[in-house]
């Protein structure tokens, strides 16, 4: 189940609608970037996908599933979250912060187990802190935390994992870190939806771009397609110019100050 | 790897220095007995007097050890799922709450389960208004809590009082103000027959239950996703550690200190990872009460109230702690 698809998809907060007529699709091993403008209820549409809302009107399909008739145990096999800008305030030590992942696999008096330790060392390797282990939570850098909110993420084995801003906390080198983590996981065939500001980092990770230009109008395609200048300086309200790098073989975006 | 091996040690040593403590704490007391003499005591052969001293030293032992054990293991709780190093029973107000429940039981003279049901239910009260409260002045921050369980605690300190004013001096009173101080003088085997199972139940709870109590320290989001439901955890794991408080309350009233400075102790022992943290808080709570009362039952000719003598361990340890404030609760 790692294709989610949602038609009509709405919701609303106080009676307020935050989001309206969604229609957003991803299938096996894509990644998919959500951009748009700060307040225009990213966090809230990826809270949806997730699961945390099940009062949302329309539909969230999850492989042949409605996503809010799934129990949340089955569904934490499935789909993962990583929040944004959780200050992981934690004196656990990093293998035993990622083994809380594990959770749903257990009864509240049971506790974790040989198979539960060797999916942490996989995903200790995976995001490349195997050397890190033992370091208590509180005396790691903030990439390093954010990547181990992601294998937290990861521990749970999802086909799809969802991330709220993961680089929006960080500084450059970390942020290719994690862009680099999420290309390797797209390559083992988990799907990905994140949020971002930056429409570079689309360009660099995307398979998909949606834009979430007010609550009413949401825009998906190819990163082709949807990562051109017009689109983008709506999107912003402000002129993006794109221009294509040699070395890089993309496009870089930005805005001339004069 | 090497960080685990520790922890069992230290697990081992605190389990040998706890037998050790409970030897010499059946040894020591206005009359002095050997070790032999405790030791026949465990193999049937005591005289008889020695017998019944001895007798009455294990009973209250094992009342110290539970008591110490389940407030120590519901201030890990309380401090865990409220992500707060401040929390325990007394600072949260149910200590004193469970205390008023079992007052109000001891001046209608009602019989031992009524005051245990009672204090259960004032204790339960209590946190549901502390969290309201909570609730109510909107914020964020970890202080907020600690001060609605001041008013509480206040609250139920002067309901308390009231009660106190009223209750019959001669008798009720005696039994009353013997609550707020907390000591093991009263307990007999009845008591803690009638109290023990709670406080045994409760303690096995919580030391199963363990591992999913790291879980709930982190964001609500991120539990739910993980595919835990973080109230229905939170709740189960608050009733637990009142029920907790409320029989100890009931056994041997209010004890101060235990429950908030302990799970410190056994956090900077083990680390926070409450797999370990919480059996080791439970060794640690029942030798620390254990050394408390037998100070209270063998400096002076009269028991001294036991919170006096747990005040004097933990304040400096307290003191200690905020000092070298690092570590965050889980």
């Amino acid at each position: 189940m790692s294709e989610i698809a949602t038609k009509k998809l709405s919701f609303a907060y106080d009676q307020k609608k935050i989001i309206d007529n969604v229609d957003l699709s991803i299938s096996d091993g894509q990644i998919l970037v959500i951009l748009g403008p700060n307040g225009i209820g990213k966090s809230t549409l990826l809270s949806c996908l997730s699961g945390l809302h099940k009062s949302y009107s329309g539909s969230i399909q999850l492989g042949d599933q409605e996503l809010r008739t799934i129990p949340k145990k089955v569904l934490s096999h499935h789909v993962a979250l990583v929040s944004q800008g959780v200050n992981v305030k934690s004196s656990l030590k990093l293998t035993d912060y990622l083994l809380l992942g594990r959770s749903a696999f257990h009864s509240i008096f049971s506790q974790p187990n040989q198979n539960d330790q060797l999916q942490v060392d996989r995903v200790l390797t995976q995001i490349g802190l195997e050397d890190y282990r033992d370091i208590s939570l509180q005396d790691m850098s903030g990439g390093q935390k954010q990547l181990a909110q992601i294998g937290r993420a990861l521990v749970q084995e999802p086909q799809l994992l969802i991330m709220d801003e993961p680089t929006s906390a960080l500084d450059y080198k970390n942020q290719i870190l994690v862009l680099k983590l999420i290309k390797a996981l797209s390559d083992n065939n988990i799907s990905i939806i994140i949020s971002t500001h930056d429409p570079n980092q689309a360009m660099m990770v995307g398979d998909l771009v949606g834009l979430l230009i007010d609550n009413q109008t949401y825009i998906q395609g190819s990163t082709e397609e949807i990562l051109t200048e017009k689109y983008l300086s709506d999107l912003y309200k402000t002129p993006i110019v794109s221009t294509y790098n040699q070395q890089l073989h993309r496009n870089i975006f930005g805005t001339r100050m004069d | 790897m090497a960080k685990r091996h520790k922890n069992k040690i230290a697990m081992v040593f605190a389990i040998v220095v706890l037998i050790v403590l409970i030897v010499l704490a059946m040894m020591i007391g206005r009359y002095h007995l050997t070790l032999q003499e405790v030791m026949s005591y465990f193999l049937n052969g005591a005289s008889s007097s020695t017998k019944l001293i001895l007798k009455l030293r294990f009973t209250r032992i094992l009342a110290v050890i539970l008591v110490g054990a389940g407030l120590s293991m519901a201030g890990t709780t309380f401090q865990s799922v409220f992500n707060n190093g401040l929390a325990s029973p007394n600072i949260l107000g149910v200590a004193t709450g469970s205390s008023v429940g079992a007052a109000s039981a001891i001046l209608y003279g009602m019989p031992i389960y009524v005051t245990e049901l009672a204090a259960f239910i004032m204790g339960i009260l209590t946190m549901f208004l502390t969290l309201v409260i909570d609730h109510f002045l909107h914020s964020n921050s970890s202080i907020t809590l600690i001060l609605a369980g001041i008013i509480m605690a206040g609250l139920m300190q002067s309901i308390l009082g009231s009660i106190k004013y009223i209750a019959d001096p001669e008798d009720q009173l005696q039994s009353i103000v013997y609550w707020e101080m907390g000591s093991f003088m009263k307990v007999d085997l009845s008591s803690l027959f009638s109290v023990a199972p709670i406080l045994i139940i409760g303690i096995l709870f919580l030391f199963f239950a363990r591992w999913r109590l790291n879980v709930l320290a982190l964001d609500e989001a991120t539990i739910k996703t993980i595919g835990i439901n973080p109230t229905v955890n939170r709740n189960l794991m608050i009733l637990v550690a009142t029920l907790l408080t409320a029989a100890a309350v009931c056994l041997c009233g209010v004890i101060g200190w235990v429950g908030l400075v302990v799970p410190h102790i056994s956090r900077s022992i083990v680390g926070g990872d409450n797999r370990w943290s919480m059996p080791m808080t439970g060794l640690t709570g029942a030798m620390l009460l254990l050394i408390a009362d037998t100070l209270a039952r063998s400096v002076t000719v009269n028991d001294i109230p036991i919170s006096i003598v747990t005040g004097f361990i933990g304040v400096p340890i307290f003191i200690f702690i905020l000092l070298r404030r690092k570590d965050t609760v889980v």
